[in-house]
């Protein structure tokens, strides 16, 4: 691998040495490092790639400034899980295809993966995903939301996901001429 | 770089409310591009019925995507509103206004106006069943 020569012997030793490592080290917006696969960083998030193949990972922790340590720990969890269960072979022809082929369900541990976060954890972690440009990770964090909203009236899903009715009266006379299904029998 | 707006949101509220297991976050915030994301795997009949009333960011999603409403499955309708043969015709004719004339394929009930206006607007071969 190519390192920065014109330093001291030791410096150069000490780079060569970290160049070699199959690890990356990623530090959180609140200044937590988390030691990841190279391997899988690169191979599950179009970002941390970029950024492997680029040189800009930081030996000491590359910033990321978007994600706080619960969230970048949960993504890091992600990647060594990912890592020990899917072969790779696999995985690769997957992500490759992913933007033609129709989405794949969740793996049974991956169902458990998010299903065990909290709701705010969840919402972290679908940013952190989007942010690193993890599209499996996306899909799967996607998937999860989308049935918790399911089968649910408007009343319910702003429970669920702590959102006020925000809508203005001008919105709602715009709603009600359009989406006259929904007030059909007024 | 700036902090994540999620962050900002949940400092503020955070020195309001100190227990932290109290603080939520505003999922009406969630970027356009992941709730658009999610919405792709909602049934149309979920996302009209449902997220769409929510709240005004999530309808602008709803309404706004014309490639969500490019395959239009409303045969699975109606989940908590009553049904009517006119208000299934309404819901049927926004889904497919949505799609900005992108809507390549359709199933649900049709009448014959419905199915005029589908063969009208959007040239739609339709397969009866």
């Amino acid at each position: 691998m190519e390192v920065d020569k014109g330093k001291g012997e030791a410096e150069e030793t000490r780079k060569v040495a970290e160049a070699d490592r199959d690890t990356v080290t990623l530090k959180s917006s609140d200044g937590k490092l988390f030691e990841v696969s190279k391997e899988a960083a690169a191979r599950l998030s179009t970002v941390l790639a970029g950024m492997i193949a680029g040189g800009s990972i930081d030996d000491n922790g590359t910033d990321l400034k978007q994600i706080g340590s619960e969230a970048l720990e949960n993504v890091v969890d992600y990647c060594n899980k990912h890592a020990n269960s899917i072969p790779s072979a696999a995985l690769i022809s997957s992500s490759i295809s992913f933007n033609t082929a129709p989405f794949k369900e969740p793996e049974e541990w991956e169902r458990k993966f998010v299903d065990r976060l909290s709701h705010d954890a969840l919402f972290d972690l679908v940013e952190a995903a989007n942010f690193l440009g993890m599209e499996r990770l996306l899909d799967v964090t996607c998937h999860k939301i989308s049935e918790m909203m399911k089968g649910k009236s408007p009343d319910q899903i702003r429970e669920v996901f702590n959102i006020k009715n925000d809508y203005t009266k001008e919105e709602l006379e715009e709603i009600r001429q359009e989406l006259a299904w929904a007030f059909y029998d007024d | 770089m700036a902090p994540p707006s999620s962050r900002r949101r949940r400092k503020k509220k955070a020195m309001a409310t100190p227990a932290p297991q109290e603080v939520r976050v505003d999922w009406s915030t969630l970027p356009h591009d992941i709730l658009y994301s999610i919405f792709l795997m909602l049934g149309q009949h979920e996302i009209m019925q449902g997220a769409e009333f929510v709240c005004a960011a999530w309808r602008r999603v709803a309404v706004g995507e014309p490639t969500l409403w490019r395959r239009v499955d409303l045969a699975d309708k109606f989940l908590w509103l009553p049904s009517s043969p006119a208000a299934e015709s309404a819901m049927i004719r926004a889904a497919v206004d949505r799609s900005a004339g992108q809507c390549v394929s359709f199933w649900g009930p049709l009448d014959d106006d419905l199915t005029h206006h589908l063969v009208e607007r959007y040239h739609l071969l339709l397969h009866c069943c």
